[in-house]
């Protein structure tokens, strides 16, 4: 598995993928904003807002889907110390947290109308704030660490204890009285949602995931580019001082 | 056309929490193509291989 993940075969296979991934995500986001917006029926108690579910319920398994994707990869940097793992779990963390910022803002939208409140602190909707925090935390870390590996180490440890949280988000619901309600599509005895509901909700959910794919494999190829040119730099800043140092002058080798 | 963007009286929220999702990914895929394109352009200016 990880021959696939070498950087230069990662290079070559992105290249392939990234116009396909931009595409499925982008007629998959077209064929689910018509499902969501013109063909969903209102529901009989909650009217039209129901429509807000077709972008607050996708962002929000994104932002989970991304944090696991982080872990997993901290975990595989951690152990094996594995480069792409670091590049991976770096450039998904922003659009973790985007979507993260926007399953909490179309949630607090959703809930002014249902609940008669923006916020509530009750455990679903406070543990994914928390989970707002983790993102901004682990990239603060990239940010403010200047060594590269010593910043990934601390990232991934964060990353990891982090991951605690997941399964707080998900169950909260049956652990705890809260405002928000029960899981309806990811459940053992099968989705509580008319198919009239369903279908747009996944067509979302996999736009979602495709978008994810189409940003991740563009922002991993800018990070992979990045490095390459800071490289190139050092390379050329060590030959330049080569240079200008008079022949037979002692060098620091 | 205004019945529809109505929604039942809760346009506002319905338009508004679709409209703050398209700010947010469009500003994600943007971001992320620039900071690609202009990657791309450096490595090119350097003669780096990026086939």
């Amino acid at each position: 598995m990880f021959g696939f993940a070498n950087p230069e075969r990662f290079w070559r296979l992105s290249a392939i993928l990234m116009p396909w991934a931009w595409a499925a995500a982008g007629i998959a986001l077209a064929v689910g904003l018509y499902l969501g917006l013109l063909s969903s029926p209102d529901d009989y108690q909650q009217g039209a807002t129901v429509r807000i579910m077709y972008v607050h319920v996708p962002a929000m398994w994104m932002a989970m889907a991304c944090y696991a994707f982080i872990a997993a990869a901290s975990l595989v940097s951690l152990i094996w110390r594995h480069a792409l793992a670091d590049v991976a779990a770096r450039c998904a963390a922003p659009i973790g947290a985007v979507f993260t910022a926007l399953g909490l803002a179309t949630g607090s939208i959703w809930g002014k109308p249902m609940w008669g409140t923006w916020w509530a602190w009750d455990a679903r909707l406070t543990s994914v704030l928390v989970l707002l925090f983790l993102y901004l935390g682990y990239m603060g870390i990239w940010t403010a660490i200047e060594d590269r590996a010593k910043a990934a180490r601390a990232a991934a440890i964060l990353a990891l204890l982090g991951a605690v949280n997941l399964p707080i988000i998900k169950f909260s619901v049956d652990w705890w009285n809260t405002l928000h309600q029960g899981s309806s599509v990811i459940r053992l005895d099968g989705p509580a949602l008319h198919a009239s509901f369903l279908y747009p909700l996944l067509t979302m959910g996999g736009a979602y995931g495709l978008l994810f794919l189409a940003l991740l494999l563009t922002r991993m190829r800018t990070e992979i580019l990045s490095q390459r040119i800071w490289a190139d730099q050092r390379r050329r800043a060590a030959n330049e001082e080569l240079r200008a140092q008079p022949e037979g002058a002692p060098t620091n080798e | 056309m205004n019945n529809f963007f109505d929604f039942g009286s809760y346009g506002d929220y319905v338009l508004s929490a679709y409209g703050l999702s398209a700010i947010g990914l469009i500003a994600l895929v943007v971001l992320s193509w620039r900071a690609y394109r202009s990657a791309m352009s450096r490595a090119r200016t350097r003669n780096l291989d990026i086939s």
